[in-house]
């Protein structure tokens, strides 16, 4: 990435207003993947003086605010409350410690990087994103639609969960991105399966869940069902990591037993 | 445009560009223990300390570090002569490569950590790469290093 000029902003409306002028002005997220992209930026805006790091509990939701590194997340006894401390382990397998120092929850998800390790595990807890102008959106509809367009994410919003989430990275090497992201979800808003790696943005496997979400029961054969309709219903592709067919496998494998993880069986 | 550091507790200002990565400004001002290795983040060469944590040099730009604390390992070199020290009782050091940034991060694992188990600390140096001497005995030297409470 090349830069400019460097701006450290002093209040938000400043950042905005200064993001909006040119689409070729950028916001500096954690910066740990800025010497992947080639882009040319005008203006970095930096938001390090503007007080967007911390993690609280509001009314059974947790709040950790944009800038809050990965390793403070990883970290935080408040996270543990959420799914088991599936965030924790998840995020403790993303690269090495330096990494994590500097990494940002909200440049991890604004980027909407294919690689995300930690967009699968979000995508099937209830996550809800709060922008400067925008307000607040589902993850979801922020990673299917471009509705929210040039903004400043302030603060990530995560329901309370004590179900278990399976969370399974597929890699070759400890420090390498994922051949496949696997998550599973059984929360009291049901089923939720989501993929990432796939090497696309990470998406939920909705026939499937909605498969799952009107049995009455769930055992052996309705999970075997479930998993192989994640293959026909999520696209896969090949990359220099591993080829389409590889990654259909390793998702029916583990979806199946992600399945079985959250169920107990 | 001019950034002030405070470098092992000296105070030092720097003329940088904006795009610039710490690493760059480090070696530019002759402090060459931080090393380049893959300048990617995956090999941990470049580490140094920022306000006390370990951070990957080579994608920290130099502007975000203005007026705060980096340490290098000359600015804990009681501490890296001890490691070194640990490092040289069980042969688990060749070139010497990886060494600065590996006793800084040890050193922050140190701080960091209270009675790490043995899964913590390989979790905590997963991202420092030594291609000579392998890491069994690294890790043992690490250990002993970590019971000294000297």
């Amino acid at each position: 990435m090349k830069v400019n000029t460097y701006m450290l902003a002093t209040s938000l409306e400043e950042a905005y207003l200064t993001l909006q002028e040119t689409t070729e002005n950028a916001i500096l997220g954690g910066g740990a993947w800025m010497k992947l992209s080639t882009k040319k930026v005008n203006t970095l805006i930096s938001l390090d003086n503007l007080g967007l790091n911390g993690i609280k509990e509001i009314d059974g939701w947790i709040s950790i605010k944009s800038m809050t590194t990965l390793r403070e997340i990883e970290t935080s006894p408040l996270i543990q409350s959420i799914g088991k401390g599936v965030l924790s382990s998840c995020i403790n397998q993303i690269m090495g410690v330096t990494i994590r120092n500097i990494a940002t929850i909200g440049g991890s998800i604004v980027s909407k990087f294919g690689f995300s390790d930690l967009i699968p595990v979000l995508l099937v807890l209830n996550t809800r994103l709060v922008f400067h102008k925008h307000g607040e959106i589902s993850l979801k509809s922020f990673l299917e639609s471009k509705i929210v367009g040039r903004d400043i994410l302030t603060e990530v919003l995560i329901k309370k969960c004590n179900s278990p989430v399976f969370f399974k990275k597929v890699k070759t090497t400890a420090l390498d991105f994922a051949i496949l992201n696997i998550c599973v979800s059984k929360t009291e808003e049901g089923f939720k399966i989501a993929l990432g790696s796939r090497p696309g943005l990470a998406e939920l496997a909705v026939q499937s869940m909605n498969y799952l979400n009107q049995l009455n029961t769930v055992s052996e054969n309705e999970i075997n069902q479930a998993a192989s309709m994640v293959v026909k219903e999520i696209h896969f592709s090949s990359n220099q990591r591993a080829q389409k067919e590889y990654r259909e496998q390793l998702a029916e494998v583990y979806v199946r037993r992600g399945l079985k993880e959250v169920l107990s069986i | 445009m001019k950034i002030s550091l405070i470098i092992n507790g000296q105070l030092r200002f720097v003329e940088v560009e904006p795009g610039e990565y710490l690493l760059d400004t480090l070696r530019k001002i002759n402090i060459l223990s931080v090393r380049r290795g893959c300048d990617n983040t995956s090999c941990g060469v470049c580490t140094v300390l920022i306000e006390g944590k370990p951070v990957p040099s080579c994608s920290y730009l130099s502007v975000r570090a203005d007026g705060k604390s980096v340490t290098t390992v000359e600015g804990i070199s009681d501490e890296a002569e001890k490691i070194s020290a640990y490092f040289g009782d069980e042969g688990a050091e060749q070139c010497g490569f990886c060494n600065p940034s590996l006793a800084l991060t040890v050193y922050a694992l140190k701080k960091e950590l209270i009675h790490p188990t043995d899964e913590q600390v390989d979790q905590y140096l997963v991202s420092n790469l030594c291609r000579c001497t392998g890491y069994i005995s690294q890790k043992k030297a690490i250990k002993n290093y970590l019971g000294d409470q000297s």
